[in-house]
């Protein structure tokens, strides 16, 4: 009976550090705009300007649709073992690139309409969030992560 | 802002017009201009720009004034990619009886085929808008009719491709009787309240092929949805009526005919849900009528998750889906009355058309199946057939509060005869009738009733 086995048992053990890796892997995952759906608002995601993913300590990946769904997600969210390992936004200019909502410029203005109304876009440098607000004639507010927060829901 | 300054300048344009008859401009190959951007410059309010046949190439053109630019033989305005094709900012204005195309494509706006900006009492008539970014683009809108138009989308992917019709804060619009293929929405409200959305046929749209949030008392029938991406979508809206419209043919893991998420005090009655993965989804919605639809050939008829409240569920047929219900809790304060329901094994000793015995819509095999999607596999096995009768004998783990007390003997004829919102009885018939679709390439205009 035991000889059958020891090849499966060797098996499951060379799957096990596969497996743990994959336990760890919180890298943010690529959107698939037209078929994801947002976590907080349950709309398809399309526009590739705008969305943001939040990862979990254990490599689960929500996906939102706009930045006011992800913090309504963030407050929603008790400490736990499900807790935020990060979070991150799509750069407006760079379709599905990431950038840690820490390291994030947002800009807020009317003229930008994202799927939920927050109107805030998000920019890896001041540079470039300053050349999209001149398109847009000036305007609006420039705003980092702490901020994002604080906006009522 | 200065509204009786406005008025009496309507009142006198409309005397003047009465008096002068309204001047009537014609634009085309051998008339008096050449090119509709000049004609618009010549026209006083209140004015008829008669638009002849042909091809104009006049970048953007604008609206300040109230006229009336009407196509003659369906005149082509080709945009050039510069913006939008036609923007419209004063009241009364009227376009009819164009082809528009030729908007531009951008980031960072909403560029339309026609747009329409702070105006009250537009009409939007009979015109064809091509491969524009958004067809109609309406913001701040009053009083508006929009009727008989035919947005087709380009069915890109991404931001170059907007919404058919997309409505922006506005009130009181009318959309009648609209054709919208291949957007990203077809017909799109954010913020629009009062208003009547009939007759209109949506189709082939990548997302939903309605989508409407924060838009309160507005009334939906006879609307076809066809084939979109993600079916429709309301959202975050009160006192919303859905009558006789079709939802069919959202098949895809997020699509379903209809996603109410934050719907309260509103009614769906008389709709035809066929052939979607799951039929309607509701969430977090209370208050809401289901009464007379027909489900039928779905994945899943209804799925209700266990934070929609008060809801009642009256009336419907359910035919051949492959489940009923699904749930993620008791739904205690959700009533289910007098379905039909094609999986009862009920029966009717005393005749009255009414089941004897409750049935128990939510089966045993639902609620594994949404745990563990896999088990799907099982399908029609023997085994599940005798879990889910022993299920339904003996409720163990499905609610057992979760039944309908008096389903049909047999389906409800369709279109159903709709009870005013009150009353059990059946009292004075207020009919509500889900008028068949407008083509024939829908099998659904004939009978609904099974087999």
């Amino acid at each position: 009976m035991t000889e059958p086995r020891a090849p499966r048992r060797r098996m499951a053990a060379s799957l096990l550090p596969l497996l743990a890796l994959a336990g760890c892997d919180t890298a943010p995952r690529s959107i698939r705009y037209g078929q994801d759906e947002c976590a907080a608002c349950s709309m398809i995601l399309v526009d590739p300007h705008y969305g943001a993913e939040f990862i979990t300590r254990r490599g689960k990946v929500y996906t939102f649709d706009d930045l006011n769904c992800l913090t309504t997600h963030e407050r929603r969210l008790a400490a736990g073992s499900d807790a935020r390992t990060k979070s991150v936004v799509v750069d407006f200019n760079r379709p599905n690139h990431f950038i840690a909502v820490e390291q994030a410029w947002f800009l807020q203005h009317p003229a930008l309409r994202t799927p939920m109304d927050s109107r805030l876009a998000a920019f890896t440098s001041e540079v470039e969030l300053e050349a999209v607000r001149r398109q847009l004639d000036g305007g609006g507010r420039v705003l980092r992560w702490a901020g994002v927060k604080e906006i009522p829901p | 802002m200065n509204s009786p300054r406005c008025f009496l300048g309507l009142v006198l344009g409309a005397l003047a017009s009465q008096a002068l008859s309204a001047a009537e401009w014609h634009v085309g190959p051998g008339q008096r201009f050449a090119d509709i951007r000049s004609a618009i410059a010549a026209a006083g309010d209140g004015d008829t720009i008669q638009v002849h046949a042909g091809t104009y190439h006049e970048g953007s053109l604008i609206l300040e004034r109230p006229v009336t630019l009407m196509g003659r033989n369906r005149p082509r305005i080709d945009g050039g990619k510069r913006g939008n094709v036609i923007t419209i900012v004063a009241s009364q204005v009227t376009v009819s009886g164009f082809e528009i195309t030729g908007a531009g494509a951008s980031s960072l706006h909403d560029y339309a085929g026609i747009k329409v900006a702070n105006a009250s009492g537009v009409t939007l008539e009979d015109n064809r808008i091509v491969g524009c970014t958004f067809g109609i683009f309406l913001s701040r809108v009053r009083d508006g009719m929009m009727r008989g138009n035919d947005v087709r989308g380009a069915a890109a992917g991404g931001s170059e491709n907007g919404n058919g019709i997309h409505a922006w804060s506005c009130e009181r619009l009318e959309l009648i009787d609209n054709t919208v293929e291949r957007h990203r929405d077809g017909i799109y409200l954010e913020f629009v309240t009062d208003s009547r959305i009939t007759g209109n046929r949506v189709s082939d749209c990548l997302r939903y092929g309605l989508h409407f949030m924060f838009s309160h008392r507005d009334v939906y029938r006879r609307n076809v949805f066809l084939g979109n991406g993600a079916g429709v979508a309301v959202m975050y809206s009160r006192g919303v009526e859905m009558d006789g419209n079709v939802f069919s043919r959202s098949w895809g893991s997020a699509a379903y005919g209809l996603l109410l998420k934050d719907l309260n005090d509103g009614r769906v009655a008389g709709n035809v849900f066929e052939f979607n993965s799951v039929a309607v989804t509701v969430q977090n919605s209370t208050r809401m009528r289901f009464e007379g639809n027909q489900f039928r050939g779905n994945g899943w008829a209804l799925q209700v998750e266990s934070s929609s409240t008060d809801n009642m569920y009256l009336n419907n047929n359910f035919v051949g889906n492959a489940f009923d219900l699904c749930t993620t809790g008791e739904l205690a304060s959700n009533r289910f009355e007098g379905n039909f329901w094609d999986k009862a094994e009920i029966y009717d000793l005393n005749r009255d058309g009414v089941g004897d015995v409750p049935h128990r819509p939510l089966s045993l095999f639902a609620k594994l199946v949404d745990r563990v999607p896999s088990a799907l596999l099982l399908l029609r096995s023997p085994l599940v057939l005798v879990l889910d009768r022993a299920e339904r004998v003996f409720p163990t783990l499905t609610p057992d509060r979760l039944f309908d007390p008096h389903p049909a003997m047999r389906p409800h004829p369709f279109p159903p005869v709709i009870e005013p919102p009150a009353g059990a009885v059946r009292k004075t018939p207020r009919a509500i009738r889900a008028a068949p679709p407008r083509e024939n390439e829908t099998p659904f205009g004939r009978s609904h009733a099974p087999d």
